[in-house]
């Protein structure tokens, strides 16, 4: 328990005075690197300063903490917290559509991924349902995906995060109920229509495409460009098919093995992860499965074996995991202005002996470990 | 005390961890060293060997020739041949207790047999004979791994014989260790669903119906002994009564006896035939024995009466199978996940004695004490292939700790999912944050697999002899994955 | 023979003459109890309510006790999926008077568990279901059934609010086919929760523009109806069972300017019972009867309910221990009514026994019912009345409303607060208090005569009046 009480008392310090300087052994800091003996100031919710040199304001706090300090993890894409884990499949173009509706407050999974360190998650619905029968329905215009936290205060922090298109060359394997496009060509017909008629918030929120293969990705860019939004991506065909295409990109990597796990591999994310891709990986959890809290360390981990390159891995579940939900100021970061959602971790977050000492959300301690 | 012992060992990890950082970004542009030719000596000089479990050398010289370790030490050998420093740990690679690692053919559902070999499967080792399965081998061997169980997955109750291969220098599986029997009992192929229990009674049948073939086939013995005596009688009495023919016929009437000698040729042409059959039958002693008098009723002047050959019982090489593993000529592997099914598994297995490793055991840390009473080593999927509900009062650590604190050895295997060998060691160190012993859960993935499958002499531990197929690690263990680590093969 | 003399006596003419009642009891239905108090009844009207001896030739029956004729604040009686128009999601201007069976047998079955009046709501099939209603249980000539809205004797308010489903109910079994158009007309139905959100939404914004149409256009009622509820003139009735549905519903209040919401069922209300009790949003509490709650009341011990609490092992099914002293009190009955801790426990636990994975149906709505719901709204200051739902459709009394008020006192609530969820404040929420719900003069003369005190679960209703006429007369055959 020795890690864990100074922890639990800057919480009660902040209720006295709203500063405290963190001191673990070691911080992740912004870059991914690992920095012994770096300190991170935080103020209310708020990340002020991380770092060597820190100003230290007068008055605030310092607290020693045994082990290393890592930003909150961020699931890219999960549908883990949704009551409803299918998609909406009445009609094939409904941008108005909030996935924030469908956020169970009461869940226990909210729990059970802090305790694996995840402080946040991006909920986003898969373009094609599992019904039954198999795939059926394919929702071109998806609507508005959501970020929640996963502890402290409010759950739902941002009910319009992506507005999410679906390119897909066969949506479902066929129509849509009523009027769905059948192919590329139509999916893309579709969207401009839609696009064209207007949907408040794309420009500024930015649009998260769900493609399979390297010709969705560029008339999504086209798309994007023709319309001056911000793109992010989740690829869900072999990763390796656009590698090229995504070079630069941030693009969310399902994880887990539903569908096509043939994909999935660490050897496929490499090569991704050699083109040039920001990887950010996404449980793409539709419940409390097996794996659906370990998969985002794990993919991570393997990212790393696997690239050798344990910063990118890093990003994946932090950073670009943020920036895909078009959060990367304000999570997956521990630097001046992130939200203070940090993790105590016994080592570094990719060594898999590594164990959860303590979540901080918002600034405050939602969850200490127990001793094993 | 200051630190509780895990503490410890976590802030050791810290340390280690942040001694290594720096060096990381020089490290990864470094190429492995190439593999050393045939004949050719090799010392590997790594700042420190994890020998096995328990035992570590810092530094380490591991002398390597013809593909096998010569010795290892902490001092340089004066034979040392060409010198290839490492930086890390060394450690023997890991044996995957549960995987997949076999040709196309057997991973399609196509036509499963429950006698199939998957030893009989295996390609030719030969460079190209199998680009894809070794493409595959060699992702395992990348990833740490040096030797495998290849299971056969049939879906069938009984999954035929597989076996424990090592990787030959063609990235091909070569059968090595010992052969088991495979069987999957219903919570494995039908979770959810009361067929499971039907599977479990259709086992306990198969054995039975297998002692049954096993005292059909002794009964058979005997039959064909008597069988062989009554034969040898029969022709001392043919040959008597062609003698006392012939000379009737000598004697007189002569018409008669043309026929009658054709028969006794075309009995006699048969003879030959049954002295093969007797020696596949491995019954030569029965010749050497004296007979006793035929006990058919015989006409004194008529031609003796051929006894009648027995009738052999069918021949069933699933059963055969079965049988050879109550003979405890192969160990029976069982993947059974429900604690009842595991229960009833281990009265079976105390009724037919066979020996037995069970395979998935979802729910074996119920059965905890039960195992280790019997000795039962159960092999833990890192990466299940079903999906299940998350509980996390039972997650794989936990259930792996339960079950080694009721004394059951335990290995780990990847549980069959392609490309899984990569996540082997990451899951196996989650047993560690969980409150493992680290040489405990490493021993999960090197000396325990290498006892259940019969490679303890090539594979599993650093001594002189076995396979020269490591993990070289520079994190504090092979569990970092914030440090590289790679899978050498020399 | 029962239902025969109930035929008979609703024909007999009894509205002219007065009628008085006596009993030990009088409850008025404001939480004020009269002792030894005489109620006149004439012309269908309460004429006064007096403390006195029975004047002769008033009814009294020994032990007896009278409340006034009960208010089923949210129930189905006479309605059913034939009543619902399905053709599209938002039916807002069909109104349940156009097609409400009143003879259903349901109302007879209301009456006899003494509930005289009773909101009716349209059923959850689709997102706006329509208008409901408030009506009385008996009364009224068979032509009456089928009057234009609002002239039938029986309708006590032919507009009572609009009715919104937010949940599973409108998208439950809604796929559309996997190739070419819908095969009918569930093809085209939201298939998802955050669908039916989507569906409410879009359809307030289509009637925001709609308001803003220019002069001459075509009119649209549902849309009327939609603004009707943004200008306060209609209140809103949304059922939703989840606490993030309900969270909903209360940004979709804010969102719309819903000048009057009411939450039907509510069955997780408790868990966001600040917000409500903030935004004074009243619960009309479903029925509280769920799989766990049988087993609460078939009694519990304290190891049972420290075993729920953790997450382990549970096993709520032996019956043979009940609760220390301390913990619950068992009434002459041999029921179990909880206590202070106890009660903390009901709300504990559920979650923990939910997350143990030993309740089937992890996902669906209502596995954290709990019976504890109106003691629980009331303790965090949210208003609330009782509804039997479906209750009066199923098994005879277990559903009824007076069933509720007796669980709800077993699981926590103030026995005075529990009868006014069935009186008073049931017809406050349904907008019906100046005529039914208590008793005063100039309020309807609809009373309930009960064999004993009301909530007591041996307690049976001897005499049910409705507009001054005798409904239902179980008197003994020795008595006056």
């Amino acid at each position: 328990m020795l890690p864990l009480v100074p922890l639990l008392l800057c919480c009660a310090a902040q209720a006295a005075q709203d500063t405290v300087i963190l001191q673990p052994d070691a911080v992740i800091l912004e870059d991914g690197s690992l920095q012994p003996g770096a300190v991170v100031l935080v103020k209310r919710d708020r990340v002020l300063a991380a770092g060597l040199s820190v100003p230290q304001p007068a008055g605030a706090a310092l607290l020693r903490v045994r082990g290393v300090l890592a930003p909150g993890f961020v699931d890219a894409f999960t549908r883990l917290g949704l009551a409803d884990d299918a998609n909406e499949s009445s009609a094939a173009v409904t941008p108005q559509l909030l996935c924030a509706d469908s956020v169970d407050t009461e869940d226990p999974v909210w729990q059970r991924l802090l305790e694996h360190g995840i402080t946040a998650v991006h909920l986003v619905p898969p373009p094609v349902d599992m019904g039954p029968g198999g795939n059926y329905s394919v929702n071109v215009a998806a609507g508005w995906s959501a970020l929640a936290a996963t502890g402290g205060g409010e759950r739902v922090t941002d009910p319009r995060a992506r507005q999410v298109f679906s390119l897909h060359e066969a949506p479902g394997g066929g129509a849509l109920a009523s009027a769905g496009p059948t192919s590329l060509p139509g999916v893309l017909e579709v969207l401009n229509r839609a696009v064209e008629a207007g949907v408040p918030g794309l420009v500024e929120r930015g649009a998260l495409f769900q493609v399979e293969s390297a010709a969705a990705v560029r008339a999504a860019s086209s798309l994007a460009q023709k319309y001056g939004c911000k793109s992010t991506w989740i690829v869900r065909g072999d990763p390796g098919s656009f590698g090229g295409e995504l070079a630069g990109e941030v693009v969310g990597v399902p994880v887990l093995a539903e569908g096509s796990w043939q994909w999935r591999t660490p050897e496929n994310w490499r090569r991704l992860h050699a083109a040039g891709v920001r990887i950010a990986f996404g449980s793409d959890a539709a419940g409390p499965d097996w794996n659906a809290f370990d998969a985002l360390r794990t993919s991570a981990m393997a990212l790393s074996r696997a690239s050798g390159d344990p910063k990118a891995a890093l990003a994946a579940v932090t950073g670009n995991a943020a920036a895909l939900a078009g959060q990367s100021r304000e999570r997956g970061r521990i630097g001046a202005g992130a939200r203070a959602d940090l993790v105590l971790w016994s080592g570094h977050p990719l060594d898999a002996s590594s164990r959860v000492l303590a979540v901080m959300v918002g600034g405050r301690t939602v969850y200490t470990a127990q001793q094993p | 005390m200051l630190f509780p012992p895990g503490l410890a060992t976590v802030r050791g990890a810290v340390l280690a961890v942040l001694a290594v950082l720096p060096s990381l970004a020089l490290l990864l542009t470094q190429n492995p060293p190439a593999p050393a030719g045939k004949g050719q000596r090799v010392t590997l000089q790594a700042d420190a060997a994890w020998i096995e479990p328990g035992r570590r050398i810092a530094p380490a010289f591991v002398v390597v020739e013809d593909g096998k370790v010569q010795a290892v030490s902490s001092t340089q050998p004066r034979q040392a041949g060409t010198l290839v420093v490492l930086k890390g740990t060394l450690a023997p690679a890991m044996v995957d207790a549960w995987s997949r690692l076999v040709p196309a053919d057997l991973l399609a559902d196509g036509h499963p047999l429950p006698y199939q070999s998957v030893a009989a499967s295996l390609p030719a080792d030969l460079p190209g004979a199998d680009p894809a399965l070794a493409a595959r081998v060699a992702g395992a061997i990348r990833s740490g791994v040096g030797a495998a169980w290849l299971s056969g997955g049939a879906p069938l109750l009984q999954r035929g014989l597989a076996t424990p291969a090592a990787f030959s220098a063609h990235d091909l599986p070569v059968a090595a260790g010992q052969e088991a029997l495979e069987f999957a009992l219903g919570s494995a192929r039908f979770p959810d669903s009361a067929a499971a229990v039907l599977e479990l009674e259709r086992f306990a049948e198969l054995l039975e119906s297998a002692k049954a073939l096993r005292e059909a086939r002794e009964e058979h013995l005997e039959k064909m002994e008597k069988y062989q005596k009554d034969l040898e009688e029969y022709h001392k009495k043919l040959d008597e009564y062609i003698k006392k023919k012939e000379e009737a016929d000598k004697a007189g009437k002569k018409e008669e006896g043309g026929g009658q000698k054709e028969g006794a040729q075309e009995q006699k042409q048969e003879a030959p035939q049954e002295g093969g059959a007797r020696g596949r039958a491995g019954e030569a002693g029965a010749r050497a024995r004296g007979g006793e008098a035929p006990k058919e009723a015989e006409k004194k002047d008529g031609p003796p009466k051929r006894p009648e050959r027995p009738k052999e019982p069918e021949r069933d090489p699933a059963k055969e199978l079965v049988l050879a593993a109550l003979d405890r000529e192969y160990p029976v592997r069982v993947e059974a996940h429900s604690s009842a099914e595991i229960r009833r598994l281990l009265e079976l297995k105390r009724a037919h004695g066979f020996d037995l490793v069970l395979v998935g055991g979802s729910e074996a840390d119920w059965v905890g004490a039960e195992l280790a009473a019997e000795d039962v080593p159960v092999v833990l999927a890192a990466v299940p292939q079903h999906h299940g509900e998350a509980d996390a009062e039972r997650s794989f650590a936990r259930r792996y700790l339960a079950l080694r604190r009721a004394g059951v050895p335990v290995a780990l295997g990847s549980g069959g999912a392609d490309g899984a060998q990569a996540l082997l060691s990451l899951r196996a160190g989650e047993i560690v944050a969980a409150g493992g012993d680290p040489d405990d859960v490493w021993a999960a993935l090197t000396t325990v697999p290498a006892r259940i499958l019969g490679l303890s002499g090539t594979h599993g531990s650093l001594r002189s002899g076995a396979a020269a197929v490591f993990v070289l690690f520079e994190g504090a263990s092979p569990f970092d994955a914030s440090a590289p680590f790679r899978g050498l093969r020399y | 023979m029962i239902f025969a003399a109930f035929f008979l006596l609703c024909a007999a003419p009894a509205q002219d003459s007065q009628l008085v009642l006596a009993a030990d009891k009088v409850h008025l239905g404001d939480g004020t109890v009269l002792e030894n108090a005489v109620v006149t009844l004439a012309d269908g009207k309460v004429v006064a309510v007096a403390g006195g001896a029975a004047p002769d030739g008033a009814i009294r029956v020994d032990g007896a006790e009278i409340t006034p004729g009960l208010v089923d604040a949210y129930s189905y009686m006479g309605v059913d999926a034939a009543t619902l128009e399905q053709s599209r999601e938002n039916t807002a201007a069909s109104r349940l008077s156009a097609s409400v069976r009143l003879d259903a047998p349901a109302f007879r079955h209301a009456v006899e568990e003494g509930v005289t009046a009773a909101y009716l709501s349209p059923d959850s099939l689709n997102v706006f279901g329509g208008i409901g209603m408030v009506v009385k249980t008996a009364g009224g000539r068979p032509a009456d059934l089928y009057a234009p809205e609002g002239s039938a004797a029986r309708v006590l308010a032919a507009d009572g609010a609009l009715k919104i489903t937010i949940g599973n109910d409108p998208s439950m079994g809604n796929y559309p086919p996997r190739r070419g158009p819908p095969d009918d007309l569930y093809g085209r139905r939201p298939t998802t929760r955050m669908g039916t959100v989507w569906t409410i939404r879009s359809e307030f914004y289509r009637a925001l523009q709609y308001r803003d149409r220019p002069p001459g256009s075509a009119r649209d009622a549902d849309l009327e109806v939609l603004l009707a509820v943004m200008d306060g003139k209609l209140p809103v009735r949304v059922q939703a069972r989840r606490s993030h549905d309900i969270q909903t519903a209360l940004r979709l209040a804010e969102e719309f300017g819903w000048k009057r919401l009411l939450i039907e069922e509510g069955t997780e209300a408790y868990r966001c019972a600040p917000l409500l009790a903030e935004a004074q949003i009243p619960v009309l509490c479903g029925p509280l009867y769920d799989e766990l709650s049988r087993a609460v009341v078939r009694g519990v011990t304290l190891d049972q309910w420290r075993t729920f609490t953790a997450p382990a092992a549970v096993c709520c099914e032996h019956d043979d221990e009940t609760l220390p002293e301390e913990y619950r009190s068992v009434d002459q009955h041999g029921i179990v009514e909880l206590k202070g801790l106890a009660l903390d426990l009901v709300s504990l636990a559920l979650p923990r026994y939910e997350a143990s994975g030993l309740y089937a149906g992890r996902r669906s709505e209502g596995n954290y019912a709990t019976p504890a719901l109106p003691a629980l709204l009331r303790r965090a200051g949210v208003s609330c009345a009782l509804g039997a739902a479906e209750g009066h459709d199923g098994a005879l009394g277990e559903g009824s409303v007076i069933h509720q008020a007796r669980t709800a006192v077993r699981f926590g609530a103030d026995p005075a607060e529990a009868l006014r969820m069935v009186t008073q404040w049931a017809a406050a929420l349904c907008g019906v208090s100046d005529q039914v719900g208590t008793l005063a003069a100039g309020r309807a003369a609809d009373l309930v005569l009960w064999s004993g005190p009301p909530l007591d679960a041996a307690s049976r209703p001897l005499l049910v009046i409705v507009d001054g006429r005798i409904a239902l007369d179980r008197r003994p055959q020795n008595s006056n």
